[in-house]
């Protein structure tokens, strides 16, 4: 269930999320949903498992790329780390989202100001 | 073991597959691992965290599911998905399966024999090196008239002359010979020059090749093919070293040839031995060599002729200065790609097995439609599940793939067997005369092309109802009688136009089969105008006087006669004639007094030979009707003179015609009997009057016996044959054209039959609504059986009146291409619709029964 203060993640942000969580440096599944969480502030929830095809997906699209380590914890784990191609569609994306945020923004703000 | 689940865990291990699934579980495992570690280090027991982590993370099936989709090897798993869905399909429908493999595999085999033939004899290369460049030497006269034989001085000069043309040229000659022994046998052989073999290279089980001896004489040795040795000296456990008398010549096994191992020739004989080994004692007079050889590399068969011309015109010099010889090349790279006489038959056979792939792709286009409409319900659900068009049309296609595939393994065991039987069937006629053909198998390079014909067939036939149905199916509608190529083409319009195309391509197909089959039986009655059990062909080597004086002497044979010709072994050779200043060709044969009395040919007209003319060679002449009524259509042909041109050209002699006979068959069965006759007395000191016939009281086993013995007891060679036998050995390739063209119908009437079961199913599965409603307004069982019934024959009939012209005009085609046929036989014409018409009405049986029982309430409620 999610509470008031959380928020359902918006259709297309995921990816950018999980570009954005990677390239603060190289980690796992796990760690990509931790710090997600911590990012947001917790803001954020969704299924855990998600985030998989997801990272999939990009990894794909060679946005980012993995090869297996060892974790904090001793166990065998996947590492993700962002390529060049995915630091630059991170950068587009995110220009895109300000635009469309500040669009909205001006949007709702000249709304509330016609009533 | 189950072989699908085992061809995938293989295919899974060679691309990584296990690998990207070990992974993908690792993955989710650490995931889920972590978060229970973190939520023990919260409090919670260790067991309870675990299964928290695990509700936490979600459906991993689904996640993984997700992974697979994006993964590099979802083909694979649609493959297999779809492979799986077609088998328990193909499981379900039993009746189904079985009837696609069954076309498809006759279909495959049909082709694969066809392949197999058309490989071994007109596309595989000869075994040499530069087989590409093998040549044969033929020299043409002004007329067309062409040479490709010289006696062996003639054969070395003109090879000596080959200038930088050729870079070998070798001498070539098969003949038949006589092995001496306890009981002599007759062999054929090749004769060659000693290079032959530096060509051939054959791969030898024992010995060597002959060899020139040191003074360059061919030394006295022979080479055996697998088959002559297993013939000839079957006993010996190693041949090499043995002798056999060839010809009254003692020669010495030099080698063996490994199985299956030839020439350069489609047939194998039973040995090779060196030009010149044996010639002298040679039955035929003196023997004649034909030239083979390679061309140098970059040179041209004309460039070649070119360089040989004036060797060929030196050669010619004494012959007639009206006319003009030159040398011509022919490239012959496989072993019977120039032989143009034999290129209408494979043309014939490709039309013939063409037709009978167009009639199997129809079957299985109507088979599939009847299928996949009779489950478009079920497409429909699986649209509505979420699948889409290109996976459900894939899931077609894989059916049809996976019965192509089973019926490409069927077919491929079937066109095995097939092969071995056609060659064992030649291989008996040809080895009484101790030859063996070139083997025909059908090798991996085949068996691909099956294969590939299968998958195109599978894909082909499969795709079309694959979309058809599903086009319905996404349109979402239920409606049975759907619409086709967007709307344009009604189901029932396909449905009749399948079943025209069935009928249409049949007919020809059967009725070609029965033209051949009838031809052939005609032989049987062939009005030859002997007495074919008790006229014995002697074929005695070398006839002698002293012979003639033995059998005469024996009881049980009624008379013995010499000729130049005997009768059904060819036609007669014809000669530039003259009658009352008017030229002709006329047919001439040489025989002794009592050739007439011997064949049993009343004289009708006039007398007969008397001994002395025999003897003098008298220039008098016996015609038969024909010719008399050609000649002299109005007068009396007796008393009349007719010249001949002989030995020398524009020479002629008058001859006095003293009698006319009846006529006779002198040729081939299907020439008819012979249209000019013009025989002359001799004997048998003449050098062409070498033939011997018998006539007996009765024609038994033991008098043929009888007469083996007295030729062995005047030490000569005799195989005797009565006329029946021999006209039966001219029958052997056209019963074995019938039997491949009736094979060939035979399959085509089974292919149509199935074929027209397939679509009445279709359309019973197609008009279920439509019964039931009829049947609710009224319609009686039987009236709908009759419906349906009734629909089959009418569009039989269409596909009748379609195939009727195109069977005349293959029918006549095929009556240009072989000279004997008859291009009409009204009761083929008759009976084969009616067959076909028959197999329509039997064929639509099962499925009008099973519309007649349609129960109207379930086949309303069902929309």
């Amino acid at each position: 269930m999610t509470t008031p203060s959380q928020a359902q993640i918006l259709p297309g942000t995921l990816d950018l999320l999980i570009l954005r969580a990677v390239s603060l440096g190289p980690q796992h599944g796990y760690g990509v949903l931790l710090r997600l969480q911590q990012i947001t502030g917790g803001a954020i929830t969704l299924e855990q498992g998600a985030l998989y095809p997801a990272l999939w997906r990009l990894e794909r699209q060679r946005l980012l790329e993995s090869k297996w380590g060892i974790s904090e914890n001793n166990r065998r784990a996947k590492f993700y780390a962002i390529t060049k191609a995915g630091r630059v569609r991170l950068e587009k994306e995110r220009a895109a989202w300000d635009r469309l945020v500040s669009a909205m923004q001006l949007a709702l703000g000249a709304k509330a100001a016609a009533r | 073991m189950n072989i699908g689940p085992a061809i995938f865990a293989w295919l899974k291990r060679l691309t990584g597959r296990e690998q990207f699934e070990s992974d993908m579980q690792d993955e989710l495992q650490f995931h889920i691992a972590a978060r229970a570690d973190e939520l023990a280090q919260g409090g919670l027991p260790p067991a309870v965290a675990l299964r928290q982590a695990r509700v936490e993370f979600g459906a991993q099936e689904r996640y993984k599911e997700e992974g697979r989709e994006l993964s590099p090897y979802r083909h694979l798993d649609n493959l297999r998905a779809d492979l799986r869905y077609a088998g328990r399909g193909l499981r379900r429908d039993p009746g189904f399966t079985i009837l696609a493999v069954l076309i498809v595999a006759a279909m495959l085999t049909a082709n694969t024999v066809l392949f197999a033939f058309l490989d071994a004899f007109f596309l595989r290369r000869l075994p040499i090196a530069g087989a590409e460049r093998h040549f044969e030497l033929t020299v043409l006269n002004q007329q067309g008239r062409s040479e490709r034989q010289w006696p062996l001085a003639d054969v070395e000069t003109l090879i000596s002359s080959r200038g930088g043309v050729l870079e070998m040229a070798y001498a070539f000659s098969a003949r038949r010979v006589i092995i001496g022994g306890r009981e002599p046998k007759r062999s054929y052989v090749e004769v060659v020059s000693a290079n032959y073999f530096q060509l051939v290279r054959p791969p030898l089980a024992a010995g060597r090749t002959p060899a020139r001896g040191a003074t360059g004489a061919p030394a006295p040795e022979i080479l055996l093919s697998y088959t002559g040795y297993k013939r000839l000296l079957g006993s010996a456990t190693n041949p090499v070293g043995h002798t056999l008398i060839v010809d009254g010549v003692s020669l010495t096994v030099a080698g063996v040839l490994r199985e299956g191992a030839g020439g350069l020739e489609p047939v194998t004989p039973d040995f090779w031995m060196l030009a010149g080994t044996a010639d002298a004692n040679a039955s035929a007079s003196p023997p004649r060599y034909s030239i083979g050889g390679i061309l140098r590399e970059g040179i041209s068969s004309e460039q070649a002729a070119a360089a040989l011309a004036p060797a060929v015109l030196d050669l010619y010099k004494n012959g007639s200065p009206d006319e003009r010889y030159r040398a011509a090349i022919e490239l012959r790279p496989t072993y019977l790609r120039e032989r143009r006489e034999l290129q209408p038959l494979a043309l014939g056979l490709l039309l013939l097995f063409g037709l009978v792939t167009l009639i199997a792709s129809a079957n299985l286009t109507s088979l599939h439609l009847a299928r996949a409409t009779a489950r478009r319900r079920d497409l429909t659900i699986r649209v509505a599940l979420g699948a889409s068009r290109a996976r459900l049309a894939g899931h077609l296609v894989a059916e049809s793939m996976l019965i192509a595939g089973i019926a490409a393994f069927a077919a491929w065991g079937l066109s095995v067997a097939s092969l071995q039987a056609l060659h064992g069937l030649v291989f008996r006629m040809v080895s009484d005369a101790g030859m063996s053909m070139q083997p025909i198998h059908a090798d991996a390079r085949i068996f691909v092309a099956v294969l590939l014909l299968a998958g195109l067939l599978g894909v082909g036939c499969g795709l079309g109802p694959a979309l058809h149905s599903t086009r319905g199916a996404l349109e979402g509608a239920l409606r049975r009688d759907g619409l086709w190529l967007a709307g344009r083409v009604s189901a029932g319009r396909l449905r009749g136009a399948l079943v025209v195309l069935q009928v249409a391509l049949s007919l020809p197909l059967l009725v070609c089969a029965g033209i051949l089959v009838r031809s052939a039986a005609n032989a049987n009655q062939a009005d030859t105008g002997f007495d074919l059990d008790r006229i014995v062909d002697l074929r005695a080597d070398p006839p002698a006087d002293r012979l003639l004086a033995r059998l005469r002497a024996l009881p049980g044979v009624a008379s013995v006669s010499t000729a130049a010709s005997t009768p059904l072994t060819g036609p007669l050779p014809h000669y530039p004639s003259r009658v009352a200043g008017s030229a002709g060709r006329l047919g001439f044969n040489r025989v002794d007094e009592r050739f007439f009395e011997t064949l049993g040919m009343a004289v009708r007209q006039g007398r007969g030979f008397h001994a002395e003319e025999a003897w003098q060679h008298a220039p008098v002449a016996v015609i038969s009707e024909a010719t008399a009524r050609q000649l002299f259509p109005t007068a009396s042909a007796t008393g009349q003179t007719i010249e001949f041109e002989v030995g020398r050209e524009g020479e002629y002699q008058p001859y006095l015609i003293v009698g006319v006979v009846p006529d006779v068959m002198s040729g081939f069965f299907f020439q008819g009997r012979d249209t000019t006759s013009v025989y002359t007395p001799g004997n048998l000191e003449r050098e062409n009057q070498k033939e011997v016939l018998v006539r007996l009281d009765r024609g038994t086993g033991e008098d043929l016996d009888q007469l083996r013995h007295a030729c062995a007891d005047v030490g000569v060679f005799c195989e005797p044959m009565t006329l029946r036998k021999v006209l039966g050995q001219q029958r052997i390739p056209f019963l074995v054209g019938s039997q491949v063209a009736s094979s060939l119908g035979l399959l085509a009437l089974v292919l149509a039959c199935l074929g027209l079961h397939g679509l009445a199913r279709f359309a019973v599965v197609q008009r279920t609504r439509e019964f039931g409603v009829r049947m609710a307004l009224g319609a009686s069982p039987g009236h709908i059986l009759r419906n349906v019934l009734g629909e089959s024959l009418r569009r039989s009939g269409v596909g009748l009146a379609v195939g009727l012209p195109l069977s005349l005009t293959l029918s006549l085609l095929l009556a240009t291409q072989v000279p004997f046929l008859e291009s009409f036989h009204a009761i083929t014409y008759l009976a084969v619709p009616l067959i076909l018409l028959a197999c329509a009405l039997l064929a639509s049986l099962l499925p009008a029964i099973r519309a007649a029982a349609i129960d109207p309430v379930s086949a309303i409620r069902e929309d």
